[in-house]
């Protein structure tokens, strides 16, 4: 046994044998606090469908001989379609439908950041989730249980969080240490299924 | 008591007899498999797939006109109008007389599509009634879900270090799925809160329920003012 394996034994942080079921479990739960980008879906699927809908009620009153129903695109397509491609406009244009499109890709890509930090269960069948302003009441509570500790503000979420404490107390590097300790033994007991980062700041406060 | 109540009715005929003698009960086996939140992630799939879909030709389209803007197409190309010249290679399938026709198509299904996205955002899948054991010839047995789900908060709003909760039932009736929303108490231990709850009132209600299995999310949210706090 390395001194690492048994580092992490003695501060029992780490199973050495994984109860079973519990990757099934922790799958689920992943998965189940995946985000499910509801509001860039329903802004593309409004424009998508708008678009598409002039564009039918375009073609076909062209299709049919009718005098156009909407004048006003159709006197700026002759427009549109009469500029050259190197037309600054014409750039301007297309840079913004390519990052429109790269945003909406990276956006249907990029994992995302759900709302709550998912806790081990070691159950395949209780997902657990902390919410993000939970997870900062919790450390916050915790924080401000060391002595020294003025105010506490904690920021972030899931993925790291960020712990700004406000002191009266001179010179004290020391309390930064302490209440990064305390808030990182917090989070242990929590059992969080991807643990976060932790930055704590310390502020002297004028007396 | 009348006569007329006694009279026995075809119903009721039909499900006085039923019990463990006439409907012996079989060995119920859980048929949920993997991810038991399938329809739930099902919305999420489809956001990713039409995001994507709306995304790339958006993405194509926009590097196209920058790289026929620069003049990476050639000078020639830089320097035609949108529209087209008339003489350009997609001139013939522009001028073919179905190109309107199929357009027009393309749009309509585009929309259609896009419309049907649009429904697909507000689509729960909460189950009202949930069943209680197996069907038998008599007939079934069945309890509303909002029922259930009173009985479940009532039960977890027992415990001191919960302050509020919600309930709610998904996927199917016959193997419901139970999402639980907890707000705590400030200072309250987020993992003895749904150690409790799944022990407790989450157990008692599968029992009840005559559920092999009760697939649960439990999302815990910590009230920022606890009730008992004196301002001073």
């Amino acid at each position: 046994m390395t001194s690492l394996q048994e580092a992490s034994q003695s501060r029992g942080t780490l199973p050495v044998v994984p109860p079973a079921g519990a990757r099934s479990a922790r799958r689920t739960a992943v998965r189940v606090f995946r985000p499910q980008r509801s509001l860039p879906a329903v802004v593309a699927a409004v424009a998508v469908a708008v678009v598409g809908g002039l564009a039918v009620v375009v073609i076909t009153a062209d299709l049919g001989g009718l005098t156009s129903p909407l004048p006003g695109i159709d006197g700026n397509l002759s427009r549109v379609s009469a500029t050259p491609w190197e037309a600054p406009e014409t750039m301007v244009a297309s840079a913004v439908v390519a990052a429109l499109g790269l945003t909406l890709v990276l956006t249907a890509l990029l994992p995302g950041a759900g709302g709550h930090l998912a806790l081990r269960t070691d159950d395949r069948d209780t997902v657990v989730g902390l919410s993000r302003k939970g997870l900062r009441e919790v450390l916050a509570v915790e924080a401000r249980g060391v002595d020294g500790v003025g105010s506490v503000r904690v920021r972030g979420g899931r993925r790291g969080v960020r712990i700004e404490v406000r002191t009266h107390i001179r010179g004290a590097g020391w309390l930064g240490e302490r209440v990064d300790a305390v808030v990182r033994q917090r989070l242990e007991a929590l059992l969080p299924l991807r643990f976060p980062r932790v930055v704590t700041r310390v502020r002297e406060e004028e007396a | 008591m009348s006569t007329e109540e006694n009279a026995p009715r075809r119903g009721f005929a039909a499900i006085a007899p039923a019990g463990p003698d006439t409907a012996p009960p079989k060995p119920t086996g859980s048929t949920i498999r993997g991810f038991p939140h399938r329809r739930a992630r099902r919305t999420a799939r489809g956001n990713r797939v039409g995001l994507a879909l709306t995304g790339l030709p958006l993405l194509l389209c926009g590097a196209a006109g920058l790289a026929a803007g620069t003049g990476l197409l050639g000078d020639g190309v830089a320097a035609a109008p949108i529209g087209g010249s008339g003489a350009g290679p997609l001139a013939p399938a522009l001028s073919w007389p179905w190109t309107p026709h199929v357009a027009a198509a393309v749009a309509l299904a585009v929309t259609v599509l896009a419309v049907r996205w649009l429904l697909v955002q507000g689509r729960s899948n909460r189950t009202r009634h949930l069943r209680l054991g197996e069907d038998t010839v008599a007939g079934r047995t069945g309890v509303p879900a909002s029922a259930a789900a009173d009985a479940v908060v009532a039960q977890v709003c027992g415990d001191p270090r919960v302050r509020s909760a919600r309930a709610r039932f998904t996927e199917s009736s016959r193997e419901p799925r139970l999402w639980l929303d907890l707000e705590l108490t400030e200072g309250a231990d987020p993992v003895d809160a749904w150690r409790g709850c799944r022990d407790g009132a989450v157990t008692s209600l599968r029992d009840s329920l005559e559920l092999e299995r009760l697939p649960t999310v439990v999302r815990m949210s910590v009230s920022g003012r606890p009730g008992g706090r004196e301002l001073a």
